[in-house]
């Protein structure tokens, strides 16, 4: 049960060192002999506001649909892949193939990158 | 110490003067000399005191938990408190920034005469192409080394001829002789101005973005001391010239174009273009650290990428998150409100709010998970931890009557 | 009594104390800023004729010292019910107010001599306001 405390809102890396969102809930299955176990982790603002509220997280969830790049889904890492818990949580994905970057590259394509001097 | 580390300490304490001085510094300082003379000289001193314990443990969670401080209070305290301190930060941080940009648009009025609103959208732009152009060393360091110009307070007030027993005695706690109401308001206000939390953000996140280990413990006990103690010698400058200039006159402080004078006493002209200069460099140092700071803590809440030292490409969110903030504040000054209640507003609420802030850092400061060896001794704790309260409740009354004049 | 209740009652008895403010309490506390920007314009009036600070800064100060005065006015003749004491102060306020006024634009016209002219007549009203404040406070 220790883990669940370690993991959560940790910060996630990935394979090539790149911040990758935080840990902001975790997907846990219940077994009849024994403690739960953590089958995959999550990432989204809905998955995270519901922590602070469930109403919130509905509402974020809904302005998500309609206006996000993610459409209000939360982003699960599969067990499997969490290979260190230390400080930040490794995961074994190139992140910016994953919903994790959806937004940065949203942002990149149709906003930074319009800007002069973005950089490469 | 190495040539290499004594410029590392010398840079440092220089961007921690240039975090330490900004337009709350100069209002509430300004305040309190010329209503009070030097009666509130303690609480500059307890402030100093306080943000100079605040800084060395940032700066140490971060040497040796490799943890921002944002970061840290999330992952110990969880998401769903969390969520209170970065709400309230947010909102302070949005009224603080506009008083700084508005800090800026004053000076611009003091030198052409015209009005502040119309600078608002102008001074964003410059803040904001600073940031997205600069890389953050050379700004930095180039904003703190022009901010040495408010060294001219310190000059003025000895030039002026410091009576050195009355201020003296503005070092021992005492109740005020006259308007009680509005001397705990100032006094609250300082200590918003002087223990901001923005400053605390922003040096943890320097702190991480320099790569501090265990080496630098050192360094930052210099840093914190030196540059911190050094910042609030300017702030107590700029309280005395206004004890000097503004408080014999019979001079009150409601607007920005008297706080000029303070300047204008023991310098002239000269003393006019100095002030002009001061308050539009620390504001327009004080609008990019701020700036960046809601960027740091949307980026370290939320796990993005980020840093200053990555072109805006490479940390797209956190680069929008800096953007959005510096033209929504300007929206403020844009509307015209009053730059200097907005900054005395701003600085109380600060106030308000520390121990949202502090209280989640003190007690990672003794978690062992974090800090290892170097977790706080019980003389630390104790004094911050009172201090923050006292502050707190002093807020809670202090508000209230400043506004609806009990 | 619940925790939400007592900080109801306390609010609400903090607001209740300071309730719409007479004319005496506005003389107070407002006096003492429309005395402050007297003592500013003289300072300002001084340090303009030595040419120690600009004339765009000068005028502009000036002039908002006299929006601040007009507005003191302004405000304590919505609530003075011809009391002498308010109907005195808005009298001495109106003063002040056309004098710094005058003064803004005598800067602005580098008319140094009417600025002086005007300055010499600055303490005495700064005075005059000055006293009221204190009439008001002993409740005279």
């Amino acid at each position: 049960m220790r883990l669940f405390r370690e993991v959560l809102d940790s910060q996630m890396v990935d394979r090539d060192g790149r911040q990758a969102g935080k840990v902001d809930g975790i997907v846990a299955e219940l077994r009849d002999d024994g403690p739960p176990v953590i089958t995959a982790l999550e990432n989204g603002f809905p998955t995270l506001f519901r922590r602070v509220s469930p109403r919130l997280g509905d509402w974020v969830a809904a302005l998500g649909r309609r206006y996000g790049v993610r459409h209000g889904e939360a982003y699960r890492i599969p067990r499997s892949r969490v290979r260190g818990v230390g400080i930040d949580v490794k995961v074994d994905l190139d992140a910016t193939e994953t919903p994790l970057f959806a937004w940065e590259h949203w942002l990149r394509e149709h906003v930074v990158d319009r800007i002069p001097g973005s950089g490469s | 110490m190495k040539p290499k580390k004594l410029l590392q300490v010398a840079l440092g304490v220089l961007t921690s003067i240039g975090g330490f001085l900004d337009v709350g510094a100069i209002a509430t300082a300004a305040d309190a000399g010329a209503s009070f003379r030097f009666r509130l000289l303690w609480v500059v001193a307890l402030g100093t005191l306080v943000v100079i314990f605040l800084a060395e443990m940032v700066g140490r969670l971060a040497a040796v938990s490799k943890h921002a401080y944002a970061d840290a209070v999330r992952e110990r305290f969880g998401f769903q408190f969390y969520f209170w301190p970065l709400l309230a930060e947010f909102i302070v941080d949005f009224l603080v920034l506009g008083a700084e940009i508005g800090g800026v648009c004053i000076a611009l009025q003091l030198l052409t005469g015209i009005s502040f609103r119309w600078w608002a959208i102008p001074v964003a732009f410059a803040v904001w192409l600073t940031a997205w152009f600069g890389t953050f060393k050379v700004i930095e360091n180039s904003v703190a080394l022009l901010g040495l110009v408010t060294i001219a307070f310190v000059v003025g007030a000895f030039h002026l001829g410091l009576p050195w027993g009355e201020a003296g005695r503005g070092f021992i706690p005492s109740a005020p002789p006259q308007d009680a109401a509005h001397y705990w308001f100032v006094a609250v206000s300082i200590m918003g101005a002087l223990v901001s939390p923005y400053v605390l953000y922003f040096y943890s996140s320097g702190a991480i973005e320099d790569g501090w280990g265990t080496r630098e413990l050192q360094v930052n006990r210099l840093v914190a001391t030196v540059g911190m103690g050094f910042g609030s010698v300017v702030q107590m400058g700029m309280l005395a010239t206004a004890a000097l200039v503004l408080a014999p006159r019979g001079i009150s402080i409601d607007d920005y174009g008297q706080v000029a004078l303070t300047l204008v006493g023991p310098f002239g002209l000269w003393g006019f273009y100095l002030f002009v200069a001061s308050l539009g460099v620390t504001c327009f140092g004080a609008c990019m650290e701020q700036g960046l700071e809601t960027a740091y803590i949307s980026s370290q809440a939320f796990g993005w990428n980020w840093g200053e030292s990555k072109s805006p490409r490479k940390a797209a969110r956190f680069s929008m998150a800096y953007t959005l903030s510096i033209f929504a504040s300007s929206l403020i000054m844009l509307a015209g409100i009053d730059p200097l209640k907005l900054t005395m507003f701003s600085m109380a609420l600060t106030a308000l709010m520390l121990p949202l802030v502090i209280v989640p850092l003190l007690v990672i400061m003794n978690d062992r998970n974090y800090l290892g060896e170097h977790t706080n001794g019980w003389v630390t704790n104790l004094a911050v931890g009172l201090i923050i309260g006292l502050t707190f409740v002093l807020a809670l009354f202090a508000i209230p009557l400043e506004y609806l004049g009990g | 009594m619940g925790r939400r209740g007592l900080a109801i009652v306390l609010f609400g008895s903090l607001l209740g104390a300071c309730g719409p403010k007479s004319p005496r309490e506005q003389i107070e506390g407002r006096g003492q800023s429309v005395a402050s920007w007297a003592a500013t314009a003289v300072m300002i009036g001084r340090t303009w004729l030595q040419g120690d600070v600009p004339t765009v800064y000068a005028q502009k100060t000036l002039r908002s010292a006299g929006t601040q005065v007009t507005s003191a006015r302004t405000s304590l003749e919505r609530s003075a019910r011809g009391e002498p004491l308010a109907l005195a102060a808005i009298d001495r306020y109106g003063r002040l107010a056309r004098l710094l006024a005058r003064m803004a634009a005598a800067v602005g016209t580098d008319d140094r001599a009417a600025v002086a002219r005007l300055l010499a007549q600055l303490p005495e009203e700064a005075q005059s306001i000055r006293a009221l404040r204190r009439q008001s406070q002993s409740g005279g």
